[in-house]
């Protein structure tokens, strides 16, 4: 049987690649931005399966559980991973921000966003 | 002693009090005076970290779980660089800036230019002093965004065009980066750098190369390893004269410094030999591309590739005298290529031209700036007793005692890279001394540089100019630099 | 103590006028500028002057070591640097002292004396250098400040200097290279120890250090094929510059190569390459000689610029030295060396005439200058001096190195050398003429009908120079003397002289017997001219060529395209030498490259982005391949 973990992990490969193509092929700027954010999207997939338990629990100790707190302990998820994509998420969203606002103002001086109208600077 | 914590702390406050407080001359001052505290305070944590290495603990929390910090030569030495050159640039920015770009709501931008550039400080403070590749990633991050958007700040077609490719392969490194960091975080279960380092020792050698790959080939993005250094002549180029400075003067310089450390700390020791190959050819590639561009901070930026894998290539030769030899080019291309960009920016805003052409006889209208551009580039190309004479015949020597065949292709590419800097750089400055009557009546250059701009320059060509004389005294620092960067 | 001041004086006064022309800025007032920057020049050349000649008495003891740099720098005197040193500073001195009247206060050269200073400095370095590393420094220091002399002056000039500059970066760098070498297989920098060091290696690590160690010295040298660089950087510059780079600058390569063949890598060392029977050491250098000596002064023939035809006599006569010293025989070396000053007093004194020319007539076009004789008098003895010295015709010194490397030439059975320096002779006459006809014999171009002889600034430092190149020529033996104590320091044997020439042991010359029986001949001569009565004086134009009397409509067009006939026979190696086009070549190749290099950045971020994936690619599969 495939865990969930497989198939989390291929999947952010394939999305991880997938983006990746994206920002090969596409001619468009807002394409290829939205390609970086599928990679992006891919890599956090990655991060958060990293930290995945089978049966987890949420990685918060509690006084009036049942369970002692070393058993509490045995079963939460990874809580790092977590942190980090949150963290990767923020990033990956001023990421975009900039990006979008970059072609915004691109597009107000050349009234285009294609990959081959943005080489101006060569050689 | 005060926490060296406040290299990142005051910049990132003092950004967020600039946006707040919205006036231009209140963003001057708080700029200047929290790089100006940063840059006396730094050379007192230098020579403390010298003797002892700070280890700072955030919240109580002790590593590995923490977030971990810490200060050491190499840390600190780069703080102190970072520190005094940002002061500088900062100087210079203030005549410089409203010159940049004509675009609505300048006087608002102005306001975050300081913002940001205090932001891209504190990522660079970050970076050196960061133990934990987690944080290494945020920072890295931190000093991109604020890259992107100061290489686009003067709105102009090819400063966007620059800073959006800058930033499609900068995101496409941090996502490399990021898969790497997880695959590490897979294997130690921890972040810090040292546990990392242990736990890939010990893996299987497709996994430690696997991610080694990624992870150096995602950062070199912004150390501008060839030949992920593409954005690299467009960004420098495009930027703001001031911006371009600090790119080229520190950025890739620390992030060069943190991906060699790596290299040589955590990450598998094949990576050094192929950094050594990427080096020689972005030495080769950086020249030869630099000897034929028209405008002047293109081919400067070029320049820059070629110094910078010049540098590369004596960290990778694993020696100490080869890290020493790189340290001290890096100090010195931080003087003479900040000079160059710097001056060039005038030459820019006086004739309005980015063409090297334009600025024929310019060195005699602007007498100063001509003057420090000479200087620096003789020093760039080494020119005796100037600094860079110094520290590139120190890096051929540490190639030599290498006695690696590498070693000594490195020895000919780089006495190669030197014919070809002599040429292109005083190709452009005969042009700036050249007889030009069109440029001597026209009042197309009205004046030197201003007296804030003048002050910049004049020191980081100081640098150059005695910093061979200083060589004794800078390996006090250079050496336990070059020590420290063995170790994590 | 002395030996430090060599290198004080040029720094100091570089400092000093540097500081000078800062203060009194060229730009603003040029008069006062140029006056102080003289007065400088005079009181820091003349006092190192004196100080060269004060040094000899610390030859061989006064070691100085300078902790500089974090490095030591080493710096002694030899018998052979002193030889050198004096030249500097004699020649400079006098290249000073012209060029008080010569060089106008018109702002032109508001930086002459300040790269003067800084120039000499570089040299007095080089010759100073006791080790091999601060032999590099002061060459590096010595070849820019040789780029900054250059880059005075005009356009044509600045242009020149950029070729210059390629060359000697080219050149440094060569050594640099040369000097790791060595220092990697000796473990120092000293010449001593690396002489030492050397007697025992193989003749293949000799040969790579000789050739890494000696393209420098020959590209310094102007050694023909990498000479290129030289007539127009020289031609172009300030007459009074091109006297001082001809007569010494060019000659520091002839000093490094005669100090790393026989002090630095010793003559052990040498023999041992030399043993070998096919092709050996110093006849390759020869033949390199040969060749310099031949093609550039033929090439000379057909230059149009009394200047440029003087800086391709320049070259040509480098390689009289070059034959000489390489040849390693007692009369070849003392011939070579003694070759160095003679060149040195014969080229400033010819260029100081041509200066003195120009001072007049503003061009040194040899199409239009003619019939000078009456004008400048004085220049016209000057350049009379300077070519017979040039040409090596008794009794001037020139003929009396050029006979001692014949004589080397021939005893040491190398005939084809000596044939080619006899071919290289008959050149230098033919185009020696061809220099004082059109400037000084001949019609009088109209234009010039007002022309006066020069100053006595100008006069004084021609009529020195005339009485020097005279002189050493009648007494040999006091240069002579300087030289033998060189090649006895060297390890080598003494040059028998005389006072007046070269001692009958190595081939009896005297030189006191020649300027009698030349000024005997002189007399006599004159005796008849006066015996003969009947003269009569006549116009230029009082005349008739090709059944046409002439008038100021038609001068004689004698003058213009001298050696024409002889041009259209060499004219495709002419128009186009081998040399210049392989020089071509390799810049064509070099642009070219650089151009495909910039393609690698198409200006497309999908290729960027291409770029990176290929590179993780790549390198995953290098990797994972390599185990």
């Amino acid at each position: 049987m495939i865990s969930v973990s497989a198939v989390l992990y291929s999947t952010s490969m394939i999305l991880i690649l997938l983006g990746l193509y994206g920002v090969l092929t596409r001619k468009n700027l807002v394409r290829v931005v939205i390609s970086l954010d599928v990679m992006d999207l891919g890599v956090n997939i990655f991060l958060v399966t990293i930290g995945y338990i089978r049966d987890g629990r949420a990685p918060i100790y509690l006084s009036d559980a049942p369970l002692s707190l070393v058993d509490q302990a045995s079963n939460m998820v990874d809580p790092l991973p977590q942190a980090l994509v949150l963290t990767a998420i923020v990033i990956g969203f001023g990421v975009t921000a900039v990006a979008l606002t970059l072609i915004m103002r691109l597009y107000e001086r050349n009234g285009t966003v294609m990959v081959s109208d943005l080489r101006g600077l060569k050689w | 002693m005060v926490s060296p914590m406040l290299l990142i702390a005051m910049p990132l406050g003092a950004a967020f009090l600039i946006v707040l407080l919205g006036s231009k001359m209140a963003a001057r001052i708080v700029a200047i005076a929290t790089v100006a505290f940063l840059a006396v305070l730094a050379p007192i944590w230098l020579s403390a970290a010298i003797s002892e290495p700070f280890v700072i603990v955030l919240a109580d929390v002790l590593p590995p779980l923490g977030i971990a910090f810490g200060l050491d030569a190499v840390s600190a030495g780069f703080a102190l660089l970072i520190a005094v050159s940002g002061l500088l640039v900062l100087l210079y920015s203030f005549p410089y800036i409203p010159h940049a770009g004509e675009f609505k709501g300048k006087e608002k931008a102005e306001v975050r230019y300081y913002a940001i550039f205090l932001l891209l400080l504190a990522g660079a403070f970050g970076l050196v002093m960061t133990k934990d590749i987690f944080n290494l990633f945020v920072f890295f991050e931190i000093l991109c965004i604020s890259s992107y958007l100061l290489v686009a700040y003067s709105q102009e077609e090819r400063a966007l065009e620059a800073g959006f490719k800058y930033m499609v392969l900068g995101s496409i490194g941090s996502a490399f980066m990021l898969v790497a960091i997880g695959l590490s975080y897979r294997l130690s279960g921890s972040l810090a750098m040292a546990d990392i380092a242990k736990a890939l020792a010990a893996a299987p050698n497709s996994y430690a190369t696997l991610v080694s790959v990624l992870f150096v080939l995602g950062f070199g993005i912004e150390a501008a390893v060839f030949p992920l250094n593409t954005w690299l002549p467009d960004a420098h180029s495009s930027a703001p004269s001031s911006i371009s400075a600090v790119l080229s003067g520190f950025v890739i310089e620390v992030a060069l410094v943190v991906l060699v450390r790596l290299s040589l700390n955590v990450f598998s020791g094949a990576m050094l030999s192929v950094l050594a190959v990427l080096a020689l050819a972005g030495i080769l590639v950086g020249e030869m591309a630099a000897l034929g561009q028209k405008e002047l901070k293109r081919a400067l930026a070029f320049s820059s590739i070629g110094q910078v894998s010049m540098m590369l290539f004596a960290f990778t030769l694993g020696s100490e005298i080869g890290k020493w030899a790189g340290l001290g080019q890096l100090l010195m291309h931080a003087g003479a290529k900040s000079a160059l960009f710097l001056v060039s920016g005038y030459f820019i805003v006086r004739t309005g031209s980015h063409e090297i052409e334009a600025y024929r006889g310019l060195g005699r209208k602007m007498p100063a700036a001509g003057a420090f551009f000479a200087i620096a580039a003789l020093s760039l190309v080494g020119m005796p007793p100037l600094f860079g004479f110094f520290t590139k015949l120190r890096i051929v020597e540490a190639a030599a005692a290498a006695h690696s065949a590498i070693g000594y292709a490195g020895i000919v590419v780089i006495l190669f890279a030197t014919v070809i800097e002599s040429i292109y750089l005083f190709r452009i400055v005969r042009t700036l001394y050249g007889a030009n009557a069109e440029v001597a009546a026209s009042g197309a250059a009205s004046g030197d540089l201003p007296a804030f701009a003048w002050i910049a320059v004049a020191g980081f060509v100081l640098l150059v100019l005695v910093g061979g004389f200083m060589i004794p005294s800078f390996d006090r620092l250079l050496q336990p630099m070059a020590a420290v960067l063995a170790t994590i | 103590m002395l030996t430090s001041m060599l290198l004080i004086l040029p720094l100091a006064g570089f400092l000093t006028s540097l500081a000078a022309a800062w203060i009194v800025p060229a730009s603003s007032k040029a008069r006062a500028s140029g006056a102080v920057q003289k007065i400088i020049a005079g009181i820091g050349f003349a006092a190192l002057f004196v100080f060269a000649f004060l040094a000899k008495s610390e030859i061989g003891t006064g070691y100085l070591g300078i902790p500089l740099f974090g490095l030591w720098l080493n710096f002694g005197l030899t018998q052979l640097s002193w030889y050198f040193v004096a030249m500097v500073a004699g020649i400079s001195l006098v290249t000073v002292l012209f060029s008080l009247q010569g060089l106008r206060d018109d702002g032109r050269y508001p930086f002459y004396y300040i790269w003067l200073f800084s120039k000499t400095f570089g040299m007095l370095g080089v010759l100073l250098s006791a080790d091999m590393l601060t032999f590099f420094i002061m060459w590096e220091v010595m070849s820019w400040c040789t780029y900054f002399l250059l880059q005075q002056g005009h356009e044509k000039a600045k242009r020149a200097g950029a070729g210059y500059l390629v060359y000697a970066v080219t050149a440094g760098m060569i050594l640099l290279a040369g000097l790791l070498y060595v220092y990697f297989n000796v473990g120092s920098f000293d010449f001593r120890t690396i002489q030492k060091a050397f007697s025992g290696f193989g003749a293949g690590r000799i040969i790579v250090a000789m050739l890494l160690v000696l393209v420098p010295m020959l590209i310094e040298a102007a050694a023909y094929p990498v000479h290129w660089w030289l007539p127009s950087a020289y031609a172009n510059a300030e007459t009074g510059i091109s006297a001082y780079l001809a007569a010494i600058s060019t000659r520091i390569g002839i000093y490094g190569m005669t100090m790393f063949l026989f002090a630095g890598f010793g003559l052990t060392a040498l023999n041992l390459v030399t043993a070998n029977k096919y092709v050996s050491a110093n006849e390759v250098l020869m033949i390199i000689g040969a060749f310099t000596m031949v093609v550039p002064t033929f090439t000379a023939l057909f230059q149009h610029d009394a200047k440029e035809l003087m800086t391709w006599h320049s070259i040509g006569q480098g390689g009289y030295m070059i034959v000489g010293i390489a040849s390693s025989t007692t009369l070849g070396i003392a011939g070579g060396l003694f070759h160095v000053f003679n060149h040195m007093t014969y080229v400033s004194l010819i260029l100081f005439s041509i200066a003195a020319v120009e001072y007049r007539t503003g061009t040194t076009n040899l199409n239009k200058l003619g019939g000078l004789i009456k004008k400048q008098p004085v220049a016209y003895l000057g350049l009379l001096f300077g070519i017979i010295g040039l040409a090596g015709i008794p009794p001037m010194n020139g003929f009396v190195s050029k006979w001692l490397i014949y004589r080397a030439l021939i005893l040491s059975g190398h005939p084809f050398i000596a044939l080619a320096a006899f071919i290289a002779t008959l050149g230098t006459i033919l185009s020696v003429y061809k220099l004082i006809h059109n400037m000084f014999l001949g019609q009088l171009p109209e234009r010039y009908n007002d022309i006066k002889e020069v100053g006595w600034g100008m006069r004084l430092p021609i009529i020195f120079m005339m009485a020097v190149v005279w002189l050493t020529g009648a007494f040999p033996g006091t240069v002579l003397a300087v030289v033998a104590d060189i090649q006895q320091s060297l390890g080598l044997e003494r040059v028998a002289y005389s006072v007046h020439g070269v001692a009958a042991e190595m081939g009896q010359l005297n030189m006191l017997v020649i300027n009698i029986v030349f000024i005997g001949g002189l007399f006599v001569s004159w005796l008849i001219y006066l015996a003969g009565g009947k003269r009569k004086h006549i116009g230029q134009y009082d005349n008739y060529a090709a059944g046409h009397f002439l008038d100021k409509s038609i001068p004689y067009n004698y003058n213009y395209n001298f050696y024409a006939g002889m041009e259209h026979i060499f004219e495709r190696l002419l128009h186009k030498p081998p040399v210049k086009r392989a020089e071509q070549a390799l810049a064509t190749f070099v642009s070219g490259t650089s151009e495909y290099v910039c393609r690698i950045f198409t200006g497309n971020i999908t290729t960027y982005s291409a770029y990176v994936v290929a590179a993780v690619v790549v390198i995953l599969l290098v990797l994972g391949g390599g185990r």
